[in-house]
């Protein structure tokens, strides 16, 4: 840093005194004063102001990964039965306890999650400070929110329609989709390498049964973990495929193991999970449903 | 006879309390005794995720938290091998300069109204609003930022804040010729800290000091020029250094460090190269260590992490600079008086947070 000027004996009074009638004149006289009153008037705060979550019940889809991020335990999913959306799960915060790190905003994989600029959350009563889905919910956020993240079309395997044609794994230009067999149903289902995949739409194009449909996926920053299968232990009932928020786990049945009735009729064979992985976002609902231990969770300290 | 300052003491700044024993007004010797802070926090790290530990890094020390979760973050990168994007890094290199100079102010501020200055204490923290406002805009928090992330930073920078940052710059860099005026035009602020607290430069390398305690003992040691991390090779700036060795001598350290963070901070924001900020970041460390030290507004910062294949960290240690600073107190102390002892103490900005963790 330069050394500032040296100055004689009156320029040292003379300075500071200057620099004081400045401010003077610039606070009092020709400028506003510094301060504001506050319960009438408010500063300005930035768009990216982390204060009260809103949520977007139409969007959310209550996969509980904002619950699982969450450092603090703070948030929990509630039940709830919506006239509109039926018997759904939303998230509710614990302001008594919210870092307002951001965290759960960032990790939410549709974006149905956002801080807003409100920070008067003060309260007499703790009890008073959690916040259930029904008051953090607004449904209009969208679109009046700056968004970060970026979206990307990525083609949706819907297995119930899926032929095994093979026709999309022809037809891709980028060779990203391998048909990966089955193992007991004597299928194949088209699998998309999402590094090669440029969302061209060919494949969508292509399908003869539209199984395969373009949606758009946002990307996240986060590795999110995948289930991995174990047919062995797997009975086919079903509880993951419930259990999931974003419909990815398809209960497929497997031919050859139909009982044999007394009146010498077929019954229903046994079924077992087939996983649509492009879509999965990670919540870990279908390894904590699953009772069989068919389903193994990489990489996870208890 | 011994006096405890401490640990609701005016000089403590945070709770840790220094035992003197005095003969008259006369130091003979002193004990600092911390631990009064203490959370667990390389405890609670154990329990969490990787990304969960960032807030909670920015809780180890709230006067610089972007630089305690910066460093958790290189950190981590290190022991999973994470390549950070060119921008992210010049990003970061702009906040932690900021974050910086926003904590030598704080320490200016208590400084100032440690010795009597009342005027320094409000001047300072009007220009740290400055900056303060500058980090919500960019950030969306004053204190605790959680920014950084494990591969770049949380997001890109927000619309006109270039513009909004050299603004400030050159607002501030007015302002710190004005505190020379304000501080050094004091006779009783130059009276209480020339030739007060002399800490000699074998003391100081042999007590492990580090930070601009040590520069003041005239070591040319900044982690920043000696071992640069992240960009601060492509950045052209002084190691400031003082052969006074005095409280006089730190003070000067750190107002010429606010000057030279300005330069680093305009020179970041011009060789600041366009595109991504941040990459997916993997869930899981592999089995392995990582190391990470960077320069802290207080010295040298450290931390440790022993990754065990899973998404949580085995083992997180952290190296406070303070912690080891405040052992050389009583070295510092012996033979001076007791009204010495605020601006010895102040002189070495203390930060509980992360002395006890």
């Amino acid at each position: 840093m330069p050394q500032a000027k040296k100055r004689s004996s009156l320029g040292l009074v003379l300075q500071p005194m200057k620099r004081t009638g400045k401010t003077v004149a610039n606070s009092l006289i020709l400028g506003k004063p510094n301060t504001v009153l506050y319960p009438y008037q408010k500063l300005e705060l930035p768009i990216g102001y982390r204060g009260k979550h809103i949520v977007d019940f139409k969007r959310c889809i209550g996969c509980s990964n904002c619950v699982q991020i969450c450092p603090n335990d703070c948030m929990w999913m509630e039940k709830l039965e919506d006239p509109e959306l039926g018997k759904i799960e939303r998230p509710g915060v614990d302001y008594g306890r919210c870092l307002f790190c951001g965290l759960c905003v960032e990790i939410c994989p549709t974006v149905a999650i956002h801080e807003s600029v409100e920070f008067e959350l003060a309260h007499h009563e703790r009890s008073k400070l959690k916040y259930g889905p029904k008051e953090l919910r607004d449904d209009s956020f969208a679109g009046k929110v700056k968004e970060e993240r970026q979206k990307r079309l990525l083609p949706i395997l819907d297995m119930t329609k899926c032929t095994s044609c093979e026709k999309c794994a022809g037809e891709c230009p980028e060779m990203a989709i391998a048909m990966m067999p089955i193992e007991g149903v004597g299928k194949t289902k088209p699998e998309i390498n999402l590094g090669k995949c440029t969302s061209c739409k060919k494949c969508e194009t292509v399908c003869p049964e539209s199984a395969l449909e373009m949606e758009e996926v946002y990307e996240s920053y986060f590795e999110m973990p995948e289930p991995k299968f174990l047919i062995k232990k797997c009975t086919g009932c079903g509880a993951c495929a419930r259990a999931c928020p974003a419909d990815v786990i398809y209960m497929m049945d497997l031919p050859g193991t139909e009982k044999v009735l007394k009146d010498g009729k077929k019954g229903k064979p046994k079924k077992r999970a087939v996983f649509v992985l492009e879509k999965c976002v990670g919540c870990g609902k279908c390894y904590r449903a699953c009772k069989f231990d068919a389903l193994e969770w990489p990489g996870v300290r208890k | 006879m011994w006096i405890n300052m401490g640990p609701q003491h005016p000089m403590t700044h945070g709770l840790w309390n220094l035992r003197v024993k005095v003969d008259g007004e006369t130091i003979v010797d002193a004990q600092p005794e911390v631990g009064y802070l203490h959370r667990g926090i390389e405890k609670l790290c154990e329990g969490k995720t990787y990304p969960q530990i960032i807030p909670l890094a920015d809780r180890l020390c709230y006067g610089s938290s972007l630089t305690w979760s910066h460093l958790y973050c290189m950190a981590v990168e290190d022991l999973m091998n994470v390549e950070v994007p060119e921008r992210a890094e010049y990003i970061r290199v702009l906040t932690i300069e900021m974050q910086r100079i926003v904590s030598h102010l704080m320490w200016l501020a208590a400084y100032a109204g440690d010795l009597g200055l009342g005027v320094g204490f409000v001047y300072t923290m009007r220009e740290r609003e400055v900056f303060l406002d500058l980090f919500q805009a960019l950030t969306g928090a004053r204190i605790t930022y959680n920014f950084p992330r494990i591969g770049g930073v949380a997001h890109d920078l927000p619309p006109n804040f270039e513009r909004d940052t050299l603004r400030a710059i050159s607002y501030f860099e007015g302002r710190l010729k004005e505190y020379e005026d304000l501080f050094e035009g004091s006779k009783i602020f130059m009276m209480r800290n020339v030739g007060v607290g002399i800490l000699k430069k074998e003391d100081a390398i042999n007590m492990g000091v580090t930070g601009p305690t040590l520069r003041a003992s005239g070591v040319s040691y900044d982690l920043r020029k000696d071992r640069p991390y992240s960009v601060y090779e492509e950045m052209n700036f002084n190691v400031v250094t003082h052969k006074d060795c005095d409280c006089y001598a730190r003070y000067r350290v750190r107002m010429d460090e606010m000057w030279e963070s300005c330069q680093i901070m305009k020179q970041a924001l011009k060789k600041m190269p366009k595109g991504k900020v941040r990459i997916v970041s993997p869930r899981n460390a592999p089995v392995g260590t990582g190391l990470a030290r960077v320069e802290d507004p207080r010295g040298e910062g450290m931390m440790y992490i022993v990754g065990d294949g899973t998404d949580k960290p085995y083992r997180v240690k952290i190296r406070s600079p303070i912690f080891v600073t405040v052992s050389a107190a009583p070295k510092i102390l012996i033979g001076y008086k007791v009204a010495d002892v605020v601006a010895i103490m102040g002189g070495l900005d203390m930060c509980i947070g992360e002395t006890d963790r």
